[in-house]
């Protein structure tokens, strides 16, 4: 239980430092923060290996895809926010969050649910367990993941594919000048 | 051992902080990385309903929803590049309108 | 007993720290020695007897250094770029297995800090988790050749993953587990794994260089474009502490090939555990041998060959161990 609370306190402080970090950069620590938080619940939670896929591929290549792209964009300049006219939109966010993020969170507390059983099935979770539950009855996601994969690979390709020379669309700050 | 309820309870926290991100920040990066929390909010949950139930399913949704994350990111972030070497800033604003 | 187990855990950690830096310190003397008879030269020789105390003068020096910190730079970030670095390189060891378990006052001791059932995949983990210090310590210095260092790591680095992690599955699917010592015992029986996967050998080889940042592929910190890379602006113990990673994800990706494919601590007539640290050694001379006889890439050769060779030639591997395994062929 002490376990719990530590590290939901880790996952709630890493996901509240990605909304109110100032620098991308800091958002994108904070959310390495949550996910590893994240890998350790899965441990916990008897599912090794999706621990383990949870910081190859979110921690390991996802969050520095991430970073790669936040220091190639933000490189050398302060990268302040521009001054923004949404506090209404802001204060509306908020009170539906909490009202409904509250709201799942009672009711999920409070439900009386199952307790987590005790005496797993053999292989529940490990390497073996996922490999023969993805291979058997539950193939066809393994199939519309691959499917999705291979689609956003070529479409990676195909937005970033090399073009003519287009004259860039002129800054802002010229536009309005 | 760990109460699945309270499990489900930080999932729905982690998911609503997601959905307070996507809504107040106008750098598309820190939006997007709060959509993945809210992505990750969805696979704690699943994975905690796979250990109650002993239902491999909910492992595989995990499963599911890290591999959409990585095709979303690739897809995702292209796009946030391409955008920014047409516009050189960082505003979700500035792509009110979808045209290049 | 309990107790007992923890003192043992404590015991091991500790040691493996220490085996570790030792290794750190004297493969860096191995290193400046050789690089030294390969260029007709010889080496530093000067402290203690043939040099074997340079690493403690270095060491000393290091200690001494001035802490700098750029007027720029974001302070925690700056700071906690090479503990990552560090901490990271470190981990990775845990789970790899120095020897066969011995027995000592009727207790069995594994050699290694955990023995899990995804050895493999948690010592995958750590490592891809290493390369945040170096993007991190090149964003935090607030200097261009310490942010090109730092994007130059995370692409090459993520580019090189990908063909290490299929390069090591036909391994997995071979074996049939990925447990470390398991993979250890079934080369046992079945001979070294690197007869049948000397491809992906060859592969992981390749990858495993680019991933510790080593010539060929130290495009991160090209000294003679970047300055030091994204370690630029770094001095005194932070410096040393990128440095150290360095060297220990050389032991531990060398370890891993060991483990992988040549049969871990396995061997006639020596002790277990001689016979890890000979062949880790023998690696550690050929990364230190490739150093001084090959020229760097150029990056975007470095790319091409990682996307368009290497990245192919896994996966078609990786598919003709799967049809081999299941009997297609």
């Amino acid at each position: 239980m002490i376990g719990f609370v530590i590290l939901a306190i880790i996952a709630l402080g890493g996901g509240i430092g990605v909304i109110v970090a100032r620098q991308p950069v800091h958002s994108a620590l904070f959310l390495i923060m949550n996910i590893l938080a994240l890998a350790i619940f899965y441990i916990l939670l008897s599912a090794e290996f999706l621990a383990a896929a949870q910081v190859i591929v979110y921690a390991g290549a996802i969050m520095v895809l991430f970073l790669f792209v936040v220091t190639l964009l933000t490189a050398g300049k302060d990268d302040r926010e521009p001054k923004e006219n949404l506090a209404g939109q802001r204060l509306t966010a908020g009170i539906l969050a909490v009202l409904v993020g509250g709201g799942l969170a009672v009711v999920g507390v409070l439900y009386p649910s199952r307790a987590i059983g005790l005496g797993l099935p053999h292989n529940f979770g490990n390497l073996r367990g996922m490999g023969v539950t993805l291979w058997g009855p539950d193939f066809i996601y393994l199939a519309a993941v691959a499917l999705m994969l291979l689609t956003a690979a070529v479409g990676v390709l195909v937005l970033n594919r090399p073009r003519r020379q287009v004259k860039p669309a002129p800054r802002l700050e010229e536009r309005e000048s | 051992m760990i109460p699945l309820n309270w499990i489900v309870g930080l999932g729905a926290a982690l998911f609503a902080i997601g959905a307070v991100g996507v809504m107040v920040r106008k750098n598309p990066l820190i939006m997007f990385m709060a959509a993945e929390m809210m992505w990750n909010a969805a696979a704690l949950v699943f994975v905690a309903y796979a250990r109650s139930f002993h239902a491999m399913s909910g492992q595989v949704m995990a499963f599911i929803i890290i591999g959409t994350a990585a095709a979303e990111v690739g897809i995702g972030l292209a796009i946030i590049v391409s955008v920014y070497h047409h516009r050189h800033r960082l505003d979700i604003d500035e792509v009110s309108q979808l045209k290049g | 007993m309990i107790v007992l187990q923890v003192v043992l855990l404590i015991i091991k950690i500790v040691l493996l720290i220490a085996i570790l830096m030792g290794g750190f310190a004297y493969t860096m003397l191995l290193e400046r020695r050789l690089l030294g008879f390969f260029q007709l030269r010889l080496g530093p020789n000067r402290v203690g007897p043939g040099g074997l105390l340079q690493p403690v003068a270095d060491g000393l020096k290091m200690v001494l250094k001035e802490d700098l910190m750029p007027a720029g730079a974001d302070p925690f970030v700056y700071r906690l770029a090479p503990v990552i670095a560090l901490f990271t390189a470190l981990c990775v060891d845990a789970v790899i297995p120095f020897g066969a378990p011995i027995h000592v006052f009727g207790l069995t001791v594994n050699l290694d800090i955990a023995n899990p059932s995804i050895g493999l995949l948690i010592a995958f983990a750590f490592s891809s988790l290493g390369v945040y210090g170096l993007v991190l310590g090149g964003w935090a210095s607030q200097n261009k050749y310490s942010l090109l260092g730092g994007i130059r790591a995370s692409a090459q680095i993520i580019s090189y993953e990908l063909a290490m992690g299929l390069s090591v599955m036909g391994v997995l699917m071979m074996t049939g587990t990925a447990n470390l010592e398991g993979i250890v015992l079934y080369q046992k029986h079945h001979g070294w794994l690197f007869f049948p996967q000397i491809i992906a050998f060859i592969i992981y080889f390749i990858t495993a260089v680019a991933e510790t940042n080593r010539t060929p592929f130290d495009l991160p910190e090209a000294e003679s474009e970047l300055v030091a890379g994204y370690h630029t602006e770094y001095s005194g113990m932070r410096f040393a502490s990128y440095y150290i990673a360095e060297y220990i994800n050389m032991i531990t990706v060398s370890g891993i090939a060991v483990t992988l494919f040549f049969g871990g601590w396995l061997g006639p007539w020596l002790p277990p555990i001689i016979w890890f640290f000979i062949k880790v050694a023998i690696f550690l001379f050929i990364f230190i041998w490739i150093r001084a006889t090959l020229p760097r890439f150029r990056y975007d050769r470095l790319m091409n060959f990682g996307w368009k060779v290497l990245l192919p030639a896994a996966l078609i591997y990786f598919l003709g161990t799967a049809a081999f395994v299941s009997g297609l062929i």
